[in-house]
């Protein structure tokens, strides 16, 4: 699931259409105000919306010549913009931030509401010692008008508007001076903190690997996450990630949960075609209750797409949130872990409609990953083969929902 | 405060109006300020699976030279389901518009387009590796070209805004890219985790676009 989705689903309905009131009416400061602020700053964006880039938006004038339009991301553009307000401003990283007066916590969004796109920056300020000194929000509206522009670049501009009237604000309600918000070098807030806890920015499935409450889910699901969240049965308990490769895309996250229940990986070495396979997810999370979506189908090609590695192909339908799920073998135990599908919007672009073209990562490189780490996990049997259907009661209890904050 | 950001809107119009009408032929006037590479180091100890190319058109005329590498022998440009993936993409900063510029551009208004503008900025390529939507190396390489460009040009620009000595400068960023891969701490862990996992032959399999659940 793409981690900016949920900027990108009110502006792609607009994109290439009309175009931009982009203006940055309403800004003022006291004219007694002294710029920039003599105070060190510290800001903190989401992992995801630091990384996005956004088309020819930046103080320099940043394109490309081609196809591939990049502009600045947004903490370059943050930056930039700043330091037009403080003498000295830095991200916040979750280790390793300098000394400083102040931290401001941005969650930028984006919706669509009445022809409109209104992009909030919900914010907190804190002072050096950790107390929080401000809140609120700044909001941007845009409304179609007199000349075409392209959506990130519609979206970029609204998201630098609102970090810069956010530090606008910040300035002309606190008035910081070094003396009134002095650098402090001690009890700097923990990123866990700072985290938008409303908000998943993404969500995924994951099982339980042992006793010990370890959970294997795939990777992308957890990467840079300020806080992770495993629901099981209506509640929830925080995780950390113990082990994650990207090459294989899978994680382990320790839950300390003791005595659970927990699935054997596979121990063919090679799952048979045809074979029948049950998919449990937890999928659309932000639509559906907190219970488990069982689907099922068949082993459908012991082959992933071209460079692929260490993956098979499988029909049970999944939907967005189905990563890091179990794919479950006519014996019970884990064939694979669920990692993606064909992207059906853009093949329908060439004419072809897929369906039910899924992918997991086989069980035997799963293996090689948690031995490698020393990772204790249970391995099924060699038993005759199993005609039946994959069962399902023995394994949903050990099937959990992951949801990522930033 | 306004003034200053009003201000930084209004040179980046500048330089996206700049773009949009000079799309025509480009002519290198000053050469670039990084220097082509020596000899490439090889590196027999580094192995990477299958990498699918993505680039822009500046970027994908790099692929012959890139291929050729031991390193990169196996960059692909159909491998999509590859969870290791090269991008390439070109990008300018304008320079601040000085007398040179303001003037040649007159002059080229002035002359319906057959006297060229001059255009200087400063060119970038950017080579990044992704391993499963993270990024894992990033190298870029600049330089500051100025180039002519004529109002008047139509059609395609065979050298994708880099002109003629901004593709060699371009082709030439590919010997440093290399040198600089190989010594990549980070490419040296992808490889010693893929010869965990696959030995040094990667199974391959059949093509379409894939997104992440």
């Amino acid at each position: 699931m793409n981690k900016c989705a949920g900027f990108l689903v009110g502006v792609g309905l607009l994109a290439f259409t009309a175009a931009a009131c982009l203006g940055a009416e309403g800004l003022v400061l006291p004219k007694d105000l002294a710029l920039p602020a003599n105070v060190a700053v510290a800001i903190y964006l989401p992992k995801n919306v630091r990384e996005f880039r956004s088309a020819f938006r930046s103080a320099g004038g940043f394109q490309t010549t081609e196809s591939v339009q990049l502009g600045n991301t947004f903490e370059e553009s943050t930056l930039a913009a700043a330091q037009h307000f403080f003498r000295s401003s830095f991200m916040y990283e979750a280790t390793g931030t300098p000394p400083y007066g102040l931290l401001v916590a941005i969650h930028p969004s984006v919706k669509s509401e009445d022809k409109q796109l209104i992009a909030t920056g919900h914010y907190q300020v804190y002072d050096g010692a950790g107390t929080s000194v401000l809140k609120g929000d700044s909001v941007v509206r845009w409304a179609p008008g007199g000349f075409a522009a392209h959506a990130s670049d519609i979206l970029g501009s609204l998201m630098e508007q609102v970090i810069t009237r956010t530090l606008t604000d910040v300035v002309a309600q606190l008035r910081p001076t070094a003396e009134k918000f002095p650098t402090s070098e001690k009890a700097q807030l923990g990123v866990e903190l700072l985290a938008d806890k409303d908000h998943p920015v993404m969500s995924g499935t994951g099982f339980f690997l042992n006793s010990t409450g370890q959970v294997l889910t795939a990777a992308h699901v957890v990467h840079e996450c300020a806080v992770i969240d495993v629901r099981r049965e209506s509640s929830s308990v925080p995780a950390t990630v113990a082990a994650s490769t990207a090459l294989l895309d899978v994680a382990v996250l320790d839950t300390h949960i003791s005595n659970v229940h927990s699935l054997a990986l596979s121990h063919q070495d090679h799952p048979a075609l045809g074979e029948s396979v049950v998919n449990i997810g937890f999928p659309l999370q932000s639509l559906m209750t907190d219970a488990p979506t069982v689907t099922r189908g068949t082993l459908s090609s012991r082959a992933g797409l071209n460079g692929s590695l260490g993956q098979f192909q499988f029909s049970a339908p999944i939907q967005p949130g189905a990563s890091g799920g179990p794919v479950i073998g006519a014996r019970g135990d884990v064939l694979g872990v669920a990692v993606g599908t064909l992207n059906a919007a853009e093949l329908l672009k060439q004419g072809a409609l897929p369906q039910n073209v899924n992918f997991a990562l086989e069980a035997g490189y799963v293996e090689k990953f948690l031995q490698s780490k020393s990772i204790a996990f249970t391995q099924g049997t060699a038993d005759a083969r199993s005609s039946g259907d994959a069962p399902i009661d023995d394994a949903l209890p050990a099937v959990v929902g992951i949801k990522c904050y930033q | 405060m306004a003034r200053a950001i009003f201000g930084i809107r209004i040179r980046q119009l500048v330089a996206m109006i700049g773009i949009i009408s000079c799309p025509g032929m480009a002519e290198v006037t000053a050469g670039p300020d990084t220097a082509p590479s020596g000899q490439l180091e090889e590196t027999t100890d580094v192995v990477l699976p299958t990498i699918f190319f993505h680039a822009d058109a500046a970027g994908d005329d790099l692929f012959d030279a890139l291929h050729s590498s031991h390193l990169l022998a196996r960059l692909s440009r159909e491998a999509v389901g590859s969870p290791v993936q090269l991008r390439i993409f070109h990008s300018v900063h304008p320079a601040h518009v000085d007398a040179k510029n303001f003037f040649s551009g007159l002059l080229s208004i002035g002359t319906l387009g057959l006297s060229p503008v001059v255009m200087s900025g400063e060119h970038t390529m950017h080579y990044e590796l992704f391993v499963n939507g993270q990024r894992i190396s990033r190298h870029e390489y600049s330089a500051n070209l100025s180039r002519k460009e004529y109002l008047s040009g139509k059609g395609a620009d065979a050298t994708h805004g880099l002109g003629p000595d901004g593709l060699v400068w371009a082709k030439a960023t590919v010997d440093l890219f290399l040198k600089d891969l190989a010594r990549d701490s980070s490419v040296r862990a992808l490889s010693e985790e893929y010869r965990l996992y696959f030995g040094n032959a990667a199974p391959l399999s059949p093509a379409s676009p894939t997104v992440q659940q």
